[in-house]
């Protein structure tokens, strides 16, 4: 009797440790099939910068993953920390604001700005707009960080005759020499029935700081002159276009001017139609705009891409025939066009293109082939140079694991994007 | 050492009827939603004009365990309940009675806060228990499923899918060990607080009442507003997201803490013999 008095409670914890330990120690695996991303053909190098984006249906669940060169990563179910809102998703895109939070924690806190960060071999800098203030001026608050000395110095400027401005948020940060620039986009305001409403034509400014004392010395309207050129009907669009990799240096800027018709539909609804976009540099150094030779877009649609690295305009988009896509490229310094370009999917190996970006001189594209029975299996990554369109590098993913059913795993898998791999 | 596992000893043969029970409960309400809706499923499959939900090949567990979401949930949500129940009762069934048992149980040579930590245990070792059978019922109603459905319509389920079809599940049994110890030890920390705000009612008595409540209010409001006073939901907030979380959890621990140091010290300075 007394052997077996304390059975009942010793057998229960006995009962949870092994029941419990089993599950998270072998039953909670969800032993998912690892990829891996094999050159077919090119230098590995080039799709050692690749990270294929898809996901693995497993009967009524799917879970995203990534396959790179090194393998596959699975997205973790969320967690608690994930259940937290955050209003910072930019922070873990970005390779750029990734090393500097790495490198400077304490510098990025309470910014959330992400265009508003410019880094150099001597100095970190961030530059925000606002216009929170009792007097509505636009207001720039600046840090820079001495990456040598680690000290950091703070300036705030108000911007006068600014208080019909609103919604000012920063576009991009450059210097050149001991001048700060902050790209500002915005929009005018005005004031009806005692009601201050923003309604005017959005704006792009160019605030020149002295990175010494953090003086305003010169402010420059890009979007000064800039009219429809459609017709009467016709509505201006206006977009910056800063340099890709967020935080580098650049001496341009790019604004895409759209001409747009505007139609009142139905049900508070609005239908626009592109009449035409015109590409126009800016060069910090000279202050001057200049308009690079204006593209027509694809017969197939209006959807078009336009991005800056370093001194060079990419505009990307769809091709004439389904199939294919086709980018041009310009200096832009000079506007001289240094490509202009076509490549069909089957060039590449597949029947469709998928996802497509160009970036630092390269295209990056997934293609897929919709003939091939391994569904996400029949799809391939590229790399191509920008400038001449040869390839550079074909890659597949394949299932690692040889002891998997090929055919079953990848009636599963779905890959249907391309990004590059985080750098950091 | 020894005196604390004999109290929980106790605890655990004094519920054993009540735990064998919500056991009980549990199984006859889930084999039984399984039998009939195998068996309601496996007919849709025999006649293909009744057939519209699944496109499927085959009838998987997993599917049976995805349309039964309220039949499955319900008898956990019971014993959830009546766990909850038990909190209380824990301590208020030693006080209530003719001959009150918490007399006796204050009056034995044993360190009072194993009176305290013994009740703890009990709860936590119950809700584990429960956990525990309903993962071996699972297996068990898997098999009644392989008796019901044919061979030839029956299609294979991978258990992590089983658990992740039902939304409860998911919640109780997280295939991730990190979110199963953050979820135990947040309803461990909630335990502590009732057990304390028990206390200050038995101490106080009517203004007990006004002090539990209070207690409870305080210690819900710290761990609730501590991730919003950090920023959390604000663009280019000073604290990173792991931070506010760590910082949440010292909260959670801290709370923790207070809530057994006072346990501790009502039982033992101010409920007396």
């Amino acid at each position: 009797m007394r052997r077996t008095r304390y059975a009942l409670s010793v057998g229960l914890c006995l009962f949870v440790l092994v029941t419990l330990g089993y599950y998270y120690a072998y039953a909670s695996d969800e032993r998912l099939p690892s990829l891996k991303l094999e050159t077919i053909e090119g230098d590995a190098k080039e799709g050692a910068a690749l990270s294929l984006i898809g996901s693995y249906h497993q009967s009524m669940q799917s879970r995203m993953l990534t396959v790179t060169t090194d393998g596959s990563e699975y997205a973790q179910r969320d967690t608690l920390v994930d259940l937290l809102p955050w209003e910072r998703p930019w922070t873990p895109d970005s390779p750029d604001l990734k090393a500097i939070r790495k490198e400077h924690p304490n510098f990025m806190r309470g910014k959330g700005e992400p265009r508003g960060w410019y880094r150099d071999e001597e100095m970190l800098v961030y530059a925000a707009a606002d216009n929170g203030g009792s007097d509505g001026r636009i207001r720039l608050k600046v840090e820079v960080l001495n990456e040598s000395s680690g000290k950091t110095k703070r300036y705030s400027v108000a911007v006068e005759d600014s208080q019909s401005y609103t919604y000012p948020y920063t576009a991009d940060v450059q210097r050149v020499g001991g001048q700060l620039h902050v790209l500002v986009f915005m929009q005018h305001t005005e004031v009806a029935d005692r009601v201050r409403d923003a309604i005017g034509l959005n704006e792009v400014w160019d605030y020149v700081l002295d990175l010494e004392d953090g003086s305003l010395i010169s402010r420059n309207n890009l979007t000064e002159g800039l009219k429809a050129e459609s017709g009467v009907d016709a509505e201006l669009r206006i977009a910056p276009i800063a340099e890709g990799s967020l935080a580098a240096p650049s001496e341009y800027a790019l604004i895409e001017v759209t001409d747009i018709k505007v139609k009142q539909l139905a049900h508070n609804t609005q239908e626009i139609n592109n009449l035409g976009t015109r590409l126009y540099s800016y060069s910090y150094r000279t202050g001057e705009r200049k308009l690079l030779v204006p593209f027509k877009t694809s017969a197939r649609g209006t959807g078009f891409m336009c991005k800056l690295y370093g001194n060079q305009v990419s505009v990307q988009q769809d091709g004439e025939t389904p199939g294919t896509f086709a980018w041009t490229l310009f200096d832009v310094a000079t506007g001289e066009k240094k490509a202009d370009l076509t490549v069909t999917a089957e060039q590449l190996g597949g029947t469709d293109i998928g996802t497509v970006f160009i970036a630092h001189g390269r295209v990056y594209t997934l293609v897929h082939d919709t003939d091939s029975p391994l569904g996400g299996g029949g799809s391939m990554a590229a790399v191509l140079d920008a400038a001449t369109g040869q390839v550079l590098y074909r890659g597949k993913a394949v299932i690692a694991d040889p002891t998997r059913d090929g055919d079953k795993e990848w009636s599963r898998l779905e890959l249907f994007s391309l990004s590059l791999r985080d750098e950091s | 050492m020894n005196r604390y596992l004999k109290l929980v000893h106790m605890e655990i043969h004094r519920f054993r009827y009540f735990l064998l029970g919500l056991m009980a409960l549990t199984l006859v309400g889930q084999i039984l939603t399984v039998a009939i809706a195998t068996s309601n499923e496996a007919a849709k499959f025999r006649d293909p004009a009744r057939f519209s939900i699944d496109s499927a090949d085959k009838l998987s567990f997993e599917w049976i365990v995805r349309i039964s979401q309220g039949m499955f949930a319900l008898p956990i949500l019971i014993s959830m309940a009546a766990l909850l129940f038990y909190v209380f009762l824990i301590w208020y069934r030693d006080w209530l009675g003719r001959s009150t048992f918490m007399y006796r149980l204050l009056a034995l040579p044993t360190a009072r806060r194993n009176l305290y930590l013994s009740k703890l245990t009990a709860i936590v070792l119950f809700v584990f228990v429960l956990l525990s059978f309903q993962l071996i019922l699972l297996a068990f109603e898997q098999l009644i499923f392989h008796w019901i459905v044919p061979a030839d319509i029956r299609g294979e389920s991978v258990f992590t899918d089983v658990i992740l079809s039902n939304w409860l599940f998911e919640v109780l049994l997280p295939l991730s060990g990190s979110q199963f110890v953050s979820l135990y030890g947040f309803g461990i920390m909630a335990v502590t607080v009732l057990f304390t705000a028990i206390l200050l009612e038995r101490s106080y008595r009517i203004w007990g009442i006004g002090y539990a409540a209070a207690y409870v209010a305080a210690c819900g409001f710290a761990v609730y507003a501590t991730p919003f006073a950090l920023g959390v939901n604000q663009l280019g907030s000073y604290f990173y997201q792991w931070e506010i979380f760590a910082i949440e959890a010292a909260v959670c621990f801290l709370v923790t803490a207070v809530s057994v140091a006072l346990g501790f010290r009502l039982l033992n300075k101010r409920i007396s013999v």
